[in-house]
């Protein structure tokens, strides 16, 4: 748990201007404007993420990019 | 051996959710609440999905980006624990306080999860601590298993 937690500390510092946080907002916000649920547009979003960021364990990256979605 | 029975507490007393949501030093709101509300009348272990699930039949203004945002707050506040019972899926279960204590027996045909309490054990794993040179502070153990078929 420990290691987790610091793991998802250290990987979820990309800021608005990285590329990744980008992509992924966009993707999100493009996806819910055009009528997608929430859980496909926040899906969509995470394969985003894990092709930016293959580094990152899977089951970390929702929680890295709730911190970027509404 | 006892089955664990989960404490249930009344979340809208006087020791309910805002007085934990205060005491941990999180702002309350509308959102917060009913994740917890959710979380804390559940009687398993749901991961962050499921929870979406039964918080979006409530109030289905509620993103999932928020119940993941929220299960992380909760955690780093001790308000749940995170469990891992070799699925891959990080489960959570309200984290009441030192005298909620107990151990999980999975049944890995099912996924079925037991909660259990054995005083034996817990002298033991403090024995065990003891005789290393330490002080027990925290520990948990999740046993795996298959259901014991009857002969007949």
């Amino acid at each position: 748990m420990t290691d987790k937690r610091i793991l998802l500390r250290d990987i979820a510092n990309c800021g608005n201007s990285a590329a990744c946080h980008q992509a992924v907002t966009r993707a999100y916000s493009t996806l819910r404007d055009s009528g997608a649920t929430d859980e496909v547009a926040f899906n969509a979003a995470k394969t985003i993420y894990s092709w930016h960021h293959p580094e990152v364990p899977k089951e970390l990256v929702p929680y890295v990019i709730s911190d970027w979605l509404p | 051996m006892a089955v664990h029975e989960r404490e249930q507490i009344n979340l809208d007393g006087p020791n309910g959710i805002d007085a934990l949501f205060s005491k941990r030093g999180l702002r309350i709101t509308a959102p917060r609440r009913l994740i917890a509300r959710v979380l804390f009348e559940s009687g398993d272990h749901p991961d962050a999905e499921e929870l979406y699930e039964r918080v979006k039949e409530i109030d289905s203004s509620i993103s999932i980006a928020t119940v993941y945002r929220t299960m992380k707050l909760f955690e780093e506040a001790s308000i749940v624990v995170k469990r891992d019972f070799g699925d891959g899926r990080a489960r959570y279960e309200p984290q009441t306080g030192p005298q909620d204590h107990h151990h999980h027996m999975i049944d890995i045909e099912t996924g079925e999860v037991l909660e259990f309490y054995h005083q034996g054990l817990e002298d033991l794993k403090k024995q065990i601590a003891k005789d290393l040179g330490f002080d027990l502070v925290d520990h948990h153990l999740e046993l795996f298993g298959v259901r014991i078929k009857p002969k007949n």
